[in-house]
């Protein structure tokens, strides 16, 4: 409940209030240093948890870690809403692969030399007749005329 | 070494191994490997020469294991030379959470016959203080030496541990984990 001064958040079950809060400026502030109720055991918020055990599980792929827990196949692991709401920095640093590209299923050029494609190989570790070592090709995007 | 896993296994599942598919690595490929193979009625079956593609289970295995290891040591910024104890976490975390395809069941419970418990499981790296029971102390001397939580021990009902006071790896009982320290840290 947000008041003009004040905020209390209230436990739903019981009506009892949880912790009272101050604003100042634009800002409800909680001190939680002068809680003297023991009534509040964790201040971890759902997300949290997830994040949690995502990490206790050596940061298992999340449709694994949401399978294990709709299927019941694991004792222990509390039974919340396991998906990812944002990217995970180490699991980037550990597993990230390359991109893959689909091949086109269109063509995208409408005439021959609209698009030409070059590349060069080598160095090629035998030297042709004529001493070179590389060879450049050229490929039509629409013809496939190299 | 693959010798002593074959008894361990064989007399702990009261089962025999039939076959053992491997590639043409030295350390599969050779005569007292053969031998023991031969001895316990082994079937040893190879891959193609230079065809992983054939070794797919294993090459596929490895790979998440050392992701896994390489993405818990990232997380913490540990240095590298705790890859083996991560790769160690990661079997144990993996043998319990991967869910075999197509018979849809844990791979321990495949194997065990009973649901895994994972309740007391921690994030690898976390902080951890250990009780000091093994030098005498003074009566004002720290109880509690600070150190990093590396994997569950197979044989005993404790902790692997990185003590970040003595340099060493230690396995204990008496230990408060601090594993909610990064628990309310928002990924990067």
């Amino acid at each position: 409940m947000f008041e003009k001064n004040n905020c209390t958040i209230i436990n739903k079950d019981d009506q009892s209030i949880i912790f009272k809060g101050k604003r100042r400026n634009n800002v409800y502030k909680i001190n939680f240093s002068e809680l003297t109720d023991q009534k509040v055991l964790c201040l971890l918020s759902m997300s949290d948890k997830k994040w949690l055990w995502h990490r206790r599980l050596g940061h298992a792929n999340w449709r694994l870690i949401s399978k294990l827990s709709k299927l019941q196949l694991v004792r222990g692991l509390p039974d919340i809403d396991y998906h990812s709401d944002a990217l995970c920095g180490a699991c980037q640093k550990g597993k990230i692969v390359k991109t893959s590209f689909k091949s086109k299923d269109i063509v995208s050029t409408s005439r021959p030399l609209e698009l030409l494609h070059i590349d060069l190989f080598g160095p090629v570790s035998t030297t042709s007749l004529y001493g070179s070592k590389y060879g450049l090709v050229i490929v039509d995007d629409y013809s496939r005329w190299s | 070494m693959f010798s002593k896993f074959c008894i361990q296994v064989q007399s702990e599942k009261e089962l025999e191994i039939l076959k053992v598919r491997s590639d043409h690595g030295g350390e599969f490929e050779n005569e007292p490997f053969e031998i023991f193979c031969e001895k316990d009625g082994i079937v040893h079956e190879f891959s193609s020469p230079r065809t992983p593609q054939q070794n797919g289970v294993i090459e596929r295995k490895n790979r998440s294991l050392q992701e896994m290891a390489r993405t818990m040591i990232h997380e913490n910024n540990l240095a590298k030379r705790f890859w083996a104890e991560a790769v160690n976490k990661a079997c144990y975390v993996q043998n319990k959470i991967y869910i075999r395809p197509m018979l849809n069941k844990t791979a321990y419970e495949l194997f065990k016959g009973r649901k895994p418990n994972i309740s007391y499981f921690l994030q690898f790296g976390c902080t951890c203080y250990i009780l000091n029971n093994k030098v005498y102390l003074k009566k004002f001397d720290a109880k509690a030496q600070k150190g990093i939580f590396l994997s569950y021990s197979e044989r005993s009902k404790a902790y692997i541990l990185y003590n970040s006071e003595t340099h060493c790896v230690e396995e204990s009982m008496h230990v408060k984990f601090d594993d909610k320290e990064s628990g309310s840290k928002t990924p990067e």
